[in-house]
């Protein structure tokens, strides 16, 4: 899934006739000076970052003055909110709040279709309602076909005293929210807070977004999404390096995600393996063994030999790591011998000190084990490699050992 | 006995000229697959390892008859349309290994097949076997790993992760615990067939005496699996590995569905609800065949 910035959802939801406040994003201290003095009655300043809960970090600014933004934006830009730094910020009008309130949609893999989500408590951390006071959420199916159910949403909301005035626009913003969702092929939509002005307007105060990674080929009006894959963080250039061999390429796959900030500690070990659960599943046996996965590596399908020596080439560029692990196993459609000449390349390049172990198991694997031995023979590599003898639980602890000498 | 797919089994291959089609047809039919006919729009008339190729599935039940399955080798962009037409002709269930599906193409599919009530498994599914009766998909690989890897008996497999699929599989064949019917559930967020939808199967299933299932983090899949234990719905021995105990929230670990948002989908809160209803809950996946063995023994 892709995740858009507050400023990208807005954009769209502008384009759609959703109303959104006045706003201006500004990338340095002295646009703000610029913005500033388009907001008369001064302007809220919104780190723009894709975690949530930047409020109570102290991500969200209130300017009662125009001149007071500028100083706070120059305050805003370069700190660290949940581990994204702040590189834009969005200032926008003061709004004249009546209600707060709360709109979304979401994926249901229940009943396999889209979930409208209604809330008279906006402004609040919606998974914490959710869990505390449920009843204050209503869902209600939405069937993809033919849209959600008029009468449900005027039922629920007339139950909950809403006056019918305004439960009428609930119900056109409800329509055009699911328009928005299906035409830029949405996983999840959220309004929150969903502001009803003292003029009697809905505005979004603020929208979480996410679009279908697999669905971006036919939306080139998209082409605002940095890299498409949820990592948790602002790629690496490591997450980027991996993400441009990925991205033109449809042999195979190659997943690629940093998992810690490797430098502090020892233990790291450079992590490889094959096909989604199975790589996973070995992660977590890693950890239980007390090793430090840095990263979380997946090559699976049938890719090209040219994928996977670039992919070895971006784990090991991983610094301080103290050992390297490929582990694959029962992957079908894999032929090995492709990932073996891919790995010799690579080891031939980087020569790397650090311990090695490779598992491979599966089609072409004794050829596979006779194309590395033979490639890397007198590159003076600490290499062990296994075929179907050894345990991945094996291999785990053998590398434990190789790097902590006990 | 099995679920989805036996010997009589008649299926369809849609897609069949392509560089997989051909090659997974092949598999199929060699491993005893009742594969009776293929598809490709423009290509109606020829054949491939004897199997008669046609323009629509129309024309194809026209000619040989009734077909129970379709399995779609048809590149992401084009699966929309190859799923309706399968679903439009009438066909009880298709299988999809389709990779990278957009998930509103899923959801339209979705919708118009539970409309029409067709079963569809997938996107993003390895596939079904009921082995040494039927293969449909890709499971195994080749011809001598799937005989290898896969045997008749009375286990039910069921798996979000295709290549773990075949892993537990071959776990248990080695161990002499074959299995009644095995099926890559497919790892996308939005799937045709959850495993709750899969478990009243080989709760009827007369030979299924129990079933492995391998879980992973995000959807709400495993905990409907024990909400059915809890209203007995499914009261057969379940085993399950949930994989991702380790997994940081907001990263996604290959599969569109497999990542923890917020505090929903941990796999520790998974593997709790599975163990408080009555699963048998392992921490490796290794230990799916001694566990397995000793429930067979009992019963």
């Amino acid at each position: 899934m892709a995740k858009l910035y507050e400023y990208q959802s807005k954009s769209i939801l502008a384009k759609e006739k959703i109303l959104t406040p006045k706003g201006i994003l500004v990338r340095k201290p002295e646009e703000a000076r610029y913005a500033e003095s388009e907001f008369p009655q001064g302007a809220v300043l919104k780190a723009q970052v894709l975690s949530t809960g930047r409020g109570k970090e102290g991500g969200v600014r209130i300017a009662l003055n125009p001149d007071e933004a500028y100083p706070m934006a120059k305050d805003l830009f370069g700190r660290v909110i949940k581990g994204n730094k702040v590189e834009e910020i969005l200032l926008e009008e003061r709004l004249d709040i009546a209600s707060e309130y709360f709109i979304g949609i979401t994926l249901s893999d229940e009943t396999k279709g889209p979930v409208l989500l209604l809330s008279l408590e906006g402004g609040v951390e919606i998974e914490e309602l959710a869990e505390k006071e449920p009843w204050k959420i209503k869902e209600i199916e939405i069937d993809y076909l033919n849209g959600p159910d008029e009468k449900e949403i005027e039922r629920t909301l007339l139950e909950w005293k809403v006056s019918p005035d305004i439960v009428r626009k609930w119900l056109d913003l409800s329509k055009k929210l699911c328009h928005v969702f299906r035409t830029y092929e949405m996983t999840t939509l959220e309004i929150n807070p969903l502001i009803l002005t003292q003029k009697g307007d809905f505005i979004a105060g603020d929208c979480k977004a996410t679009v279908d990674d697999y669905a971006l080929f036919r939306h080139p009006e998209l082409n605002m999404i940095d890299i498409p894959r949820d990592l948790g963080h602002p790629p690496t250039f490591l997450e980027r390096a991996a993400w441009e061999v990925e991205k033109e390429d449809y042999r195979g796959t190659f997943y690629f995600a940093e998992l810690a900030e490797v430098g502090e500690g020892h233990g790291y070990v450079g992590f490889h393996g094959g096909g989604g659960g199975g790589t996973m599943a070995c992660l977590d046996q890693l950890t239980r063994n007390g090793l430090k996965p840095a990263c979380y590596c997946d090559t699976s399908g049938n890719p090209p030999a040219s994928k996977i020596y670039r992919a070895i080439k971006i784990i090991l560029s991983i610094p301080n790591i103290e050992g390297h692990l490929w582990i694959s196993d029962g992957v079908a459609s894999q032929d090995l011998t492709h990932g073996a000449r891919g790995l010799v390349k690579a080891l031939t390049e980087m020569r790397p000190k650090i311990p090695i172990i490779i598992r491979l198991v599966g089609n072409n694997d004794e050829k596979a084990k006779e194309i590395v031995l033979k490639g890397t023979e007198g590159l003076g590599l600490r290499l062990e490699y296994y075929t179907e003898e050894k345990t991945t639980e094996f291999c785990i602890r053998r590398i434990k050992e190789m790097i902590c000498p006990s | 006995m099995s679920i989805l797919i036996n010997q009589g089994t008649t299926v369809l291959v849609q897609g069949i000229t392509g560089r997989e089609g051909e090659e997974r047809a092949r598999l199929m039919k060699e491993y005893g697959t009742r594969v009776v006919a293929g598809i490709t729009p423009g290509k109606g008339g020829g054949s491939v390892y004897g199997i008669p190729v046609f323009n629509t599935i129309r024309e194809a039940m026209g000619s040989v008859g009734p077909i129970q399955a379709s399995v779609l080798f048809v590149p992401a962009p084009m699966a929309k349309r190859a799923l309706s037409e399968a679903i439009e002709a009438g066909i009880e269930l298709v299988i999809v290994p389709t990779d990278r599906m957009p998930v509103h193409d899923v959801l339209e599919v979705l919708a118009l097949a539970k409309k029409k009530g067709t079963r569809i498994i997938g996107p993003n599914t390895l596939g079904v076997i009921s082995p040494e009766e039927c293969l449909v998909g890709m499971i195994g690989g080749s011809l001598e790993s799937a005989r290898r890897f896969f045997r008749k008996g009375s286990v039910g497999v069921m798996s979000r992760s295709g290549g773990m699929t075949t892993t537990i599989s071959y776990l248990l064949t080695q161990k002499g615990i074959a299995q009644s019917t095995v099926v890559s559930i497919g790892g996308d967020a939005i799937v045709g067939s959850t495993f709750s939808d899969l478990l009243p199967l080989f709760e009827e299933d007369e030979e299924t005496k129990c079933v492995a299932l391998f879980g992973e983090i995000g959807t709400t899949q495993e905990e409907r699996v024990a909400d059915l234990m809890v209203n007995r719905k499914f009261t057969k021995p379940l085993v399950a590995f949930i994989a991702g105990v380790s997994a940081k929230e907001g990263v996604r670990f290959s599969h569109s569905g497999a990542i923890v948002s917020g505090r929903r989908g941990t796999a520790r809160a998974k593997r709790e609800r599975l163990g408080r209803a009555g699963a048998i809950v392992i921490d490796q996946v290794t230990e799916f065949p001694e566990v397995i063995s000793r429930i067979l023994k009992r019963d």
